[in-house]
């Protein structure tokens, strides 16, 4: 009774009211396109860029897409950058983004791309922002720091620890309480990051998104026409 | 005079030069074209052509018949004349002959310009002319002389009696006697003679080796029909549809695979369509409740000789959404010209349920507390909230009820893929909002009521 005292809630909320936002995917044709709706009954909005594209990643905030010759933002920044595709991941306003076949290294920030150099020791699979670790292939399986998760398809490394590996028939999902949850995916070969929670999962039969939040892990099929 | 000079040479180029057309190949026309024999009462019409084979256009002025013998001939279905005609171009004509007098006729066909006409003889024999009928189960002749065998399995076969009467009080030769097309045969001799008014019967043996159409003409005397008939396979064995389940829900995938219930007959393709029908009448459709890989409501399939098992789209199975609106799921196969057994369709239900919620958060502003949902109503009749504020150690503050349902009804009304929604609701705040620790918001929709967990505030 105390707190009425001091705070007044009001009884006049205001509602907004719009369709859900789930990501945005890289459909087979090359275009990044939103995917607006509910899981499993999603819908494709317009391609975000007007030509097709190699790599692309999303934070809620914006998209980074690169093309063969660029890397170009959602909101319509472009800076030149090396050939062939690229692994890109968000560390606030800024992007890490490493050219697979260059190997180079560099920071997006403000629609321009600051070079860096950078030796991972291996090819350089995924990047994670957070304390900036990174995955690479070795002989003997996949690495992440001084830890081998074995031979893998590709593998993602999600925002918060814990990475999504394509293995055997299966996407595995790894906590970093090293719990994990299995989901059957035959063909994945690639990930792409739709958004803060759903990871975009590439098999030769089609695309599909997984929801990478705890507790609402789930995996369907995403609108397309690959079949 | 200049004028006249140079237009000369090219007025003495333009000719007219006259074919027949048999189809649609036409055959220079002499000066004596024949109709042949025309049963008495039989319209035969020609279409000719008349070629301006000159340099400069013409204008074709007479175009006409002269009945010489009898009135037979005339010129039917013809665009009227003057009729200017391009160099290289042409004007084609149609000439028709009907008559009963059983005798011979001549005219006289004419067709020029101001300064050329060009003429040919047109003779016809009307002869007498028995009267063909046939009997069940084939049909006709009719109109167009078109008799029809129907349907029938393809390897079997089917046979028609035919009867040929003579209506005249003498004796009629009915020659020639011929039938064509690979799937008729008959035992019908090249020629019969039949006694004054009687009849002489055949039979025609329709037989098509493939499921396909076919056809053929039989010819009796001064007249010729056309036969047809279609072939095709039996129908393809009843349909087993197989879902991973047929208890289905809103917002959600399943696969379908089919296949059949003993091996098909031949190899066959045909489509798998998909058709929704809300069970409210808020929407009239989803978009989204489709073949999911190919954003499609039809797809393909394709079963070989033999097999049982369809392919759908060339794979096993076919992952569709049912959407997010309560409904029906028709799911029905058009097999084509292969036909089916039992029935091409089946249904699956997705029930009205409760609101289904796939996030909700909650954050404080200095004077406002924001909650956010987001998820699906399948029923479309979400509206009437309530949220239960919490303090920081989980003790009541106040519970608040808010009513959109004009604010969904909005939304939906523009919406067509489904109930999907993102629900941003701010509390202006006057005090500390600090204070407040969390919430748990009540949804309410037509089908029952669910509540949030617990959404703290940070």
């Amino acid at each position: 009774m105390k707190i009425f005292l001091f705070l007044l809630i009001s009884a006049s909320a205001w509602a907004q009211i719009e369709r859900p936002f789930m990501g945005v995917m890289l459909d087979e044709n090359g275009h990044a396109r939103p995917v607006i709706g509910a899981a499993a009954a999603a819908a494709l909005g317009d391609p975000l860029f007007d030509a097709a594209v190699i790599s692309l990643a999303c934070s809620e905030k914006m998209c980074l897409a690169k093309t063969e010759t660029a890397v170009v933002s959602s909101a319509g920044e472009t800076a030149d950058a090396p050939p062939g595709a690229a692994l890109m991941v968000f560390s606030g306003d800024a992007a890490y983004v490493y050219f697979v076949e260059t190997r180079k290294f560099a920071i997006w920030f403000a629609g321009r791309l600051y070079l860096f150099d950078f030796e991972p020791g291996g090819d350089l699979l995924s990047i994670r922002a957070n304390g900036f670790d990174y995955a690479i292939a070795r002989d003997d399986g996949i690495w992440v720091g001084n830890q081998n998760l074995g031979p893998a398809n590709a593998i993602f490394l999600l925002d918060g620890g814990g990475a999504l590996l394509a293995v055997d028939g299966q996407v595995r999902l790894l906590r970093p309480d090293g719990t994990e949850v299995d989901f059957a995916v035959s063909g994945a070969g690639g990930f792409v990051r739709m958004s803060d929670r759903h990871v975009e999962v590439i098999t030769d039969s089609g695309m599909w998104a997984l929801d990478v939040e705890p507790g609402r892990e789930q995996i369907f099929l995403l609108p397309g026409g690959s079949r | 005079m200049l004028c006249l000079l140079a237009l000369a040479p090219a007025l003495l180029e333009a000719q007219i030069v006259l074919y027949s057309l048999d189809g649609i190949t036409p055959s220079p026309l002499g000066a004596v074209y024949g109709y042949g024999q025309v049963a008495a009462g039989d319209t035969k019409i020609v279409r000719f052509r008349a070629l301006n084979s000159g340099t400069a256009s013409i204008t074709i002025t007479l175009l006409k018949v002269v009945n010489n013998t009898g009135a037979g001939f005339s010129i039917v279905n013809t665009s009227s004349t003057p009729f200017v005609v391009a160099p290289g171009n042409a004007m084609d004509f149609f000439a028709g002959f009907s008559a009963t007098a059983v005798t011979s006729y001549s005219a006289t066909l004419q067709v020029g310009t101001l300064s050329q006409t060009v003429s040919a003889i047109l003779l016809a024999t009307v002869v007498p002319a028995p009267t063909l009928s046939v009997a069940a189960p084939c049909t006709g002749p009719d109109a167009n002389a078109a008799i029809s065998f129907g349907r029938i399995p393809q390897g079997t076969q089917e046979s028609c009696t035919l009867s040929i009467m003579n209506p005249f009080p003498q004796a009629l030769t009915v020659s020639p006697l011929t039938i064509s097309g690979a799937a008729f045969s008959t035992t019908l001799g090249s020629a019969v003679t039949i006694a004054a008014g009687e009849s002489a019967s055949f039979t025609i043996l329709f037989a098509p080796a493939n499921a396909t159409a076919h056809s053929g003409t039989l010819t009796v005397g001064p007249r010729t029909y056309t036969l047809s008939g279609t072939g095709f396979s039996s129908p393809l064995p009843a349909l087993i549809w197989s879902f991973d389940t047929t208890a289905i829900a809103s917002g959600e995938q399943h696969t379908l695979s089919l296949q059949l219930s003993a091996p098909a007959p031949v190899s066959a393709a045909g489509s798998l369509t998909l058709t929704f029908t809300p069970s409210t009448a808020v929407v009239t459709d989803d978009t989204a409740v489709q073949f999911v890989a190919t954003s499609k409501r039809v797809a393909s399939f394709a079963v070989k000789a033999g097999t049982t098992a369809i392919t759908i789209n060339a794979q096993t199975n076919v992952v569709f959404s049912t959407g997010t609106t309560a409904g029906t799921l028709t799911f029905a196969v058009d097999p084509g010209i292969f036909g089916l057994s039992g029935s091409p369709s089946t249904t699956l239900t997705a029930r009205p349920g409760p609101i289904a919620i796939s996030s909700s958060g909650a954050t404080s502003r200095a004077n406002a507390l924001d909650v956010v949902v987001s998820g699906f109503d399948n029923t479309y009749s979400i509206g009437a909230l309530s949220f239960a504020f919490v303090d920081r150690s989980g003790g009541p503050i106040t519970s608040l009820s808010a009513d959109f349902t004009a604010n969904f009804k909005a939304f939906y009304q523009v919406q067509t893929a489904g109930s999907s929604f993102l629900m941003r609701v701010s509390f202006p705040v006057t005090g500390d909002a600090s204070q407040v620790g969390g919430v748990n918001v009540t949804l309410t929709n037509a089908a029952g009521v669910v509540t949030t967990p617990r959404l703290n505030f940070p």
